[in-house]
């Protein structure tokens, strides 16, 4: 039995590989591929053959290129920035004025009250907590109206494979790596489930840290930050899954959508 | 041209699990195996990036953004998904048809150039940066053009043209003047083809 005639979906692998389908039928091959371990060898197998002919007509780069690559690698490493520290957009590139006011009465109380030193910390923890909380909320809403209306964000509709048609959106900045999910209509899951965001990468489902989701009782989801795998294309999928979630998804896939852009 | 070059030193001849295990040391911070990464693959890379930009310069920032990108997503690279070299082929690839499209949209690109079917020997560099490399290389890039020989060149051509130039079945139809359903047909049985040939004559370029 041809192989083709007993997989029907491997049809479609050259096509796969060479980014032959449209964002609707990369989205269900891709869904396929992410549950179905044969056709990820398939496709590894034709990528492979790919890739043997692309490095097929070797040419030696100047001699000086090398040096330069090394040098660009070790600048970037240099310069990543810490990722402990929020980035502020112009116009924040100070504390505010009272959020340094309360910074430096708390360290003067530090100071002067060295005996207290415990509760007076807790003290102070807790005034920076509250005081970082507001500043992170004005930033996070500046910057969700700003990945909103960016020209690079690329909003990506879902589509329901049952019944239930909620609106499912996802909107994601492939630069910035960031990416805001809207849904309405979506009905609770049920006792002890909850739903999961997946993206699926290369056929392989990749789950959104902590991104598990009930709507609200209007049926209303909205997170508005999640992080965007960096990947040529992106398939966006939810699944229904035990409370806490899962590491790989429990089929049937409910929605899916797929980036157009690469 | 590239000077002639002695024979491979042991140390100089790596497998898919060396070349995973370079990446996984990569992930883990260390900028020195690159320089080993390099060494093995970019003499294939480089010719990658000829072969689509059709311009030395942009080759040459091709390659550096490639391995720049390679060492930031190292700790994505899964061995389970494919080979390094194809890992890095595609980041290469998709750099390249980047780097011709912003040309395009610049209005610079030279469309006699571009319709040419094959590129012409490129010389580059006095001194071959990384000879023993280029060499092994060479060796299997000459059973991989065997194998590409084995094509029909009908067939040769639509996979040549997705590949290398990005286009889709209906761009190298319109290309060809030829009815879509051919396309789509010579491009799939010209990749399994390919797949065959190679396991045959090639298995170490197909990991």
């Amino acid at each position: 039995v041809n192989p083709i005639d007993k997989h029907p979906e491997w049809e479609l692998v050259e096509d796969y590989v060479l980014d032959f389908l449209d964002a609707g039928e990369r989205a269900a091959f891709e869904a396929r591929l992410a549950t179905d371990p044969a056709l990820a060898r398939e496709v590894r197998d034709a990528r492979e053959a790919l890739s043997a002919m692309a490095l097929a007509s070797p040419v030696t780069p100047p001699p000086a290129l090398k040096e330069r690559v090394l040098a660009q690698v070790a600048a970037e490493a240099a310069a990543v920035p810490d990722p402990r520290v929020l980035p502020l957009r112009p116009g924040h590139s100070r504390l505010p004025i009272w959020l340094g006011a309360a910074l430096a009465a708390s360290l003067l109380l530090v100071v002067k009250l060295e005996r207290d030193r415990r509760n007076l910390e807790g003290t102070v923890a807790s005034m920076l907590v509250s005081a970082e909380q507001h500043l992170y909320e004005d930033l996070e809403r500046d910057s969700l109206i700003a990945r909103l209306v960016d020209p690079g964000v690329e909003m990506v509709t879902l589509a329901a494979t049952g019944e239930e048609k909620p609106v499912v959106r996802t909107y994601l900045d492939r630069a910035g790596k960031r990416g805001v999910l809207a849904i309405s209509s979506l009905k609770a899951p049920p006792a002890g489930q909850t739903y999961q965001l997946w993206f699926i990468v290369e056929g392989n489902p990749v789950p959104v840290p902590s991104i598990t989701f009930a709507p609200d009782a209007e049926g209303k989801v909205f997170i508005p930050s999640f992080s965007v795998p960096e990947a040529a294309g992106i398939t966006v999928a939810v699944t229904q899954e035990p409370t806490g979630g899962s590491v790989s998804p429990t089929m049937p896939i409910l929605f899916v959508g797929a980036t157009t852009s690469r | 041209m590239e000077r002639p070059v002695t024979s491979p030193t042991p140390s100089a001849v790596r497998g898919p699990q060396d070349d995973a295990t370079l990446v996984r040391d990569l992930a883990r911070g260390e900028q020195r195996v690159l320089a080993e990464l390099y060494d093995r693959f970019a003499p294939g890379l480089f010719g990658l990036a000829m072969r689509i930009t059709r311009d030395t310069s942009d080759a040459e920032e091709v390659l550096a953004d490639t391995f720049a990108q390679a060492w930031r997503e190292a700790s994505r690279y899964s061995s389970e998904r494919g080979s390094v070299g194809s890992w890095l082929a595609t980041i290469a690839r998709s750099r390249a048809l980047d780097a011709v499209r912003r040309r395009t949209r610049r209005g610079r690109l030279d469309d006699a150039a571009a319709a040419e079917a094959e590129v012409a020997p490129v010389a580059v560099g006095q001194q071959p940066a990384t000879p023993v490399a280029t060499l092994i290389a060479k060796e299997q890039a000459t059973l991989v053009q065997a194998a590409l020989a084995e094509l029909p060149p009908a067939q040769r051509t639509v996979l040549e043209l997705a590949y290398f130039e990005g286009l889709s079945h209906s761009d190298i139809a319109e290309r060809l003047g030829e009815p879509l359903g051919t396309v789509k047909t010579r491009t799939r049985l010209g990749l399994r083809r390919l797949r065959e040939s190679l396991r045959q004559l090639a298995p170490g370029a197909v990991q």
